[in-house]
């Protein structure tokens, strides 16, 4: 905009009246310009409530007997039932986070890296660097099994399967939460 | 930033080294020009970063601009400014319009950027209505129903306009993602592409219309810094006017688009209330499709078969007359139907 | 030459004073009156989606213990926009205006299979019932004045408020169908014109005359939306005025309505068929506050002591009060609660059922009530038409307990056998009772 004149020993003040009205101006322009730039920053950064992926309904304690081990594709678990009552193993694998699949000798196999798992979630081999997570079970108010992706729980937990009928629910005893 | 001396920036380097001071006058041009090309700048850049939260789909649409509006930080503003820049993008380039049909600035070799100043008119209408479909809400649904049945009445070409535009028979869940592709891209890029000509032939056709200088009259010229430093002036108080009304007032939301439930109040959007109220008159397609192409092929032809004078760079040349006439005219027509429809 | 700077420095303050706007804006959106500058997410369980109404209506009072908030929210009843903040947007798409069981919206609102739209066999048939009982349709009403001014020759209903049918008919005098109304039927005699113009504000179907002691809401509301004398709003929600009529006292459901709500329609006067208008009564004070022996019947009735110490709805239960799923032209043909139900005659021990199922829909209907204890193998009085009043018991030692509704009092039930009442059996309405029983007003 204007030229600044340099100072000297017989020049008047450095900075008229023009050029401080200029720097005015500029720096007004800037700070205009960086509340934009923080605005624009603080828009992008929101993030809407997502819905809950974590949780998921099952179906009553009732659909799956001891010993059995069903694989629940939606919510990337596989639910077991033994005579200790119900847990349930997170089918992400621990190297790179893939999607673990059924393998011929009954355990799981991992489709990325060649991981491979026991029946019940242990490592047998791989990159992975340890055994599939345990992920909490509860059951709630209609008697259903619910299963919470966001926990973990140690491979001996157990969700008590003979105060999970809902029979039992009925006549007033309290789900334990094993 | 520069010095008499300094490199000129790039902003500068857009511009030519400078124009006749004849070319710059606002009283002259009213800087609609300048305007709608700022409007057409702010719309695309807000525009964009909505692109970051709008969901195009059926179900959601009006779910994500609810989000927007309530609870994104200052998704308000980007909403508001983004409506706001363009309702003002069409009064700018209408009057635009009028300010070049009535001081010549269309004859003679500017014939054709004439020409594409009217297309560009047509998609940023075009713009507008798409957008305002993108809200998905119960006041646009007539409305969308008829603008695009509308479509229909064109012969030969309107089913295929139809469906190009609705994306099925009839509006439904293609019609959201459709009128989303269109809006920010089958019209946009076409809208960029003709606005970028429309600025180059600008330069080409000798600069803004002026009046030839007499032989021996001095003929100033505004170097392009001083030019540059007054487009950016214009720019800041258009800049700071969009804020404050984007502030003061903000478009409106209606509930999701619910075919069983449609607002027995219904209005065409404000820039296309004449068509309504033509409509209301009769047939569609003499009254709803002709009568406005019509009016369209009229102002095509103004520099071409109407406008034959010559006289350049003043308000209401003595020998464009008929022009004038017309232009006004079509200009009152407008603005007639439109506040009828305002009043109803 | 360099140009001034001001005009530049303008247009940045300018500018800047736009941004301070916006920031202003920002700090202050329309919700901020209401309190909260945050807005207040709500993620029913019903529907897992985020509802923001609780940003301005925070206060406001659970609508009930069978609709706890935090699983039903508050879109899956009232409709509107869960993601708005301001009224205009969020009350887009509202279901009834603020009553979403008037029966324009009910079925929308409160209907579906699971909820109160179900079917007769599993309990879930409300809104069927409701809205073809005779306090939805007014049907005797218009055919008793059609048949009194010679628009039709017998008593059966042929006109109701609104247009309803029914094809399913459980009873002997149901109805297939009945027809609106309209007040313009130039066909009809002058005086049933009369009636459609100006009598027909006490039925479920519209909301009352704006008057103290009128104020009730339509549709479900209209009972168990219990509403004070001036029909004012005295509950937490800021949003809602507290001085203005056409209110529910609060933002609560009961199953417990007192008989000052049955009073809103009932007991509020007479009507006359010689000028076709409503005669309100003149005996009470215009605020409110005339004492429940006065307020209860008209000048007129005659009543006894549990007729005015109970409230309305301890004898007239739901299979009366609501219908019982059929189109009827009288109450007669519904009302089967009497004065034997549950004192019996001198011959005969009430009529009672016991309760075996934990399913049975009296022991639903009693836990709703706090004030009940009825438990599974109770025995409980039932009316020679079914209709079960869970809040009467038979104890095991044979004494028979009445346990009120709305106050939880517990009465001793005394017994016609065994005492000295002289009545003629085979005469059992009750102003046979009345005779001795009824009470002299002071």
């Amino acid at each position: 905009m204007s030229a600044i004149p340099s100072s000297g020993p017989d020049r008047p003040p450095v900075l008229g009246r023009r050029g401080f009205l200029a720097i005015a101006t500029r720096a007004l322009l800037w700070a205009t310009g960086g509340a934009a730039a923080a605005a624009i920053g603080r828009y992008l950064s929101y993030e809407p409530p997502a819905a809950d992926p974590s949780r998921f309904t099952l179906e009553a304690p009732e659909a799956y007997p001891v010993g059995t081990r069903t694989l629940l594709t939606i919510a990337g678990a596989a639910l077991y039932r033994d005579v200790g009552g119900f847990f349930a193993r997170s089918l992400t694998c621990g190297h790179l986070g893939c999607r673990v699949g059924p393998a011929d000798d009954g355990g799981f196999a991992c489709p990325c890296h060649g991981s491979r798992f026991a029946r019940l979630g242990d490592l047998v081999h791989g990159p992975a660097p340890r055994d599939l997570e345990g992920v909490a079970l509860s059951i709630d108010e209609q008697g259903r099994l619910v299963l919470d992706m966001t926990s973990r729980v140690d491979a001996a937990w157990r969700l008590s399967a003979p105060h999970a009928t809902l029979e039992d629910r009925r006549a007033g005893a309290a789900g334990s939460g094993g | 930033m520069s010095s008499a001396t300094a490199r000129p920036s790039f902003f500068e380097h857009l511009h030519p080294p400078s124009i006749p001071e004849a070319q710059a006058r606002f009283r002259y041009t009213l800087g609609l020009g300048g305007l709608s090309a700022f409007f057409f700048l702010v719309v695309s850049l807000s525009g964009a970063l909505l692109l970051f939260y709008y969901s195009p789909s059926a179900e959601q649409a009006n779910a994500s601009i609810q989000l927007l509006q309530y609870h994104v930080p200052l998704g308000w503003l980007m909403r508001g400014l983004h409506f706001w820049s363009g309702q003002a993008l069409v009064v700018t380039a209408g009057l635009h319009l009028l300010r070049v049909a009535l001081t010549g600035g269309h004859r003679g070799r500017r014939r054709f950027n004439w020409l594409l100043g009217l297309a560009l008119l047509v998609l940023v209408l075009g713009l507008d209505f798409s957008g305002y479909g993108l809200r998905w809400d119960a006041s646009i649904g007539w409305a969308l129903l008829v603008g695009t049945n509308l479509l229909r009445q064109v012969p030969l070409l309107g089913e295929g306009l139809y469906r190009w535009a609705v994306g099925g028979p009839g509006l439904g869940e293609a019609t959201v993602l459709r009128l989303f592709g269109w809006h920010v891209f089958g019209l946009m890029l076409p809208a960029l592409a003709l606005l970028v000509w429309h600025l180059f032939r600008v330069r080409r056709d000798g600069g803004i219309a002026h009046a030839p200088p007499a032989a021996d009259e001095p003929t100033p010229r505004l170097p392009r810094r001083e030019l540059v430093r007054g487009e950016l002036l214009a720019m800041l108080l258009a800049g700071s006017a969009l804020l404050i009304v984007a502030s003061l007032a903000a478009p409106a939301l209606d509930g999701p688009l619910d075919s069983a439930a449609l607002s027995t109040e219904v209005h065409a959007p404000w820039f296309f209330l004449w068509i309504q109220e033509l409509l209301r008159l009769g047939d569609p397609l003499w009254l709803g499709v002709a009568l406005p192409l019509a009016a369209l092929t009229l102002l095509a032809l103004l520099p071409y078969s109407i406008d034959r004078g010559t006289i350049l760079g003043r308000w209401l040349p003595r020998d464009g007359r008929i022009a004038q006439v017309l232009a006004l005219a079509l200009a009152l027509g407008w603005g007639l139907l439109t506040l009828r429809g305002v009043l109803r | 030459m360099n140009a001034s700077p001001r005009p530049m420095l303008l247009a940045a303050l300018a500018l800047a004073a736009g941004v301070a706007l916006v920031g202003l804006r920002d700090q202050t959106p329309p919700y901020a009156p209401y309190g909260s500058v945050v807005p207040i997410a709500l993620v029913p369980s019903l529907t897992g989606e985020p509802e923001y109404c609780l940003t301005c209506h925070d206060g406001i009072e659970e609508i009930s213990p069978a609709h706890p908030t935090e699983v039903f929210g508050c879109v899956r009843c009232h409709g509107g926009q869960p993601l708005a903040l301001d009224a205009e947007t969020a009350h887009a798409g509202l279901l009834g205006g603020r009553n979403p069981s008037d029966f324009a919206v009910v079925e929308a609102a409160c209907g579906g299979s699971e909820c109160h739209g179900g079917t007769a066999e599993e309990g879930r048939d409300h809104i069927q019932r409701s809205r073809t009982s005779l306090q939805a349709t007014y049907a005797g009403a218009i055919a008793a004045v059609r048949h009194a001014f010679g628009a039709q020759a017998d008593s059966i209903a042929h006109f109701a408020v609104a247009a309803v049918s029914d094809p399913t008919m459980t009873s002997a005098t149901g109805l297939p169908s009945l027809e609106a109304l309209l007040p313009l039927a130039t066909s009809e005699p002058a005086q049933v014109q009369a009636l459609a113009e100006r009598c027909l504000t006490c039925h479920l179907n519209t909301s009352s005359l704006d008057r103290p002691g009128f104020q009730r809401q339509s549709g479900c509301a209209a009972c168990h939306a219990v509403a004070n004398w001036e029909g004012t709003y005295s509950g937490g929600d800021r949003t809602i005025r507290r001085d203005e009529s056409g209110h529910a006292a609060a933002h609560r459901l009961t199953t417990a309505s007192p008989y000052s709500q049955c009073n809103t329609c009932h007991n509020r006067g007479n009507y006359s068929l010689v000028d076709m208008a409503f005669h309100e009564r003149t005996d009470l004070a215009s605020d409110g506050s005339a004492p429940r022996l006065a307020a209860y019947y008209q000048p007129i009735s005659q009543f006894s002591a549990c007729e005015w110490e109970l409230d309305c709805i301890d004898c007239h239960a739901a299979g009366e009060v609501m219908g019982d799923g059929d189109l009827h032209s009288q109450m007669a043909e519904v009302r089967s609660v009497e004065c034997r139900t549950c004192h019996g005659t001198p011959t005969e021990a009430p009529l009672t059922r016991s309760i075996t199922d934990p399913d049975d829909l009296a022991l639903r209907q009693a836990r709703l009530n706090p004030a009940s204890a009825l438990q599974l193998g109770d025995t409980v009085v039932v009316t020679d038409r079914g209709d079960t009043l869970w809040n009467v018991l038979r104890r095991p030692e044979g004494a028979f307990v009445l346990t009120s509704k709305v106050s939880g009092t517990v009465y001793a039930v005394p017994q016609v056998s065994g005492s000295a009442c002289e009545q003629d059996p085979k005469d059992q309405a009750a102003s046979a009772c009345h005779e001795c029983h009824s009470i002299e007003r002071p």
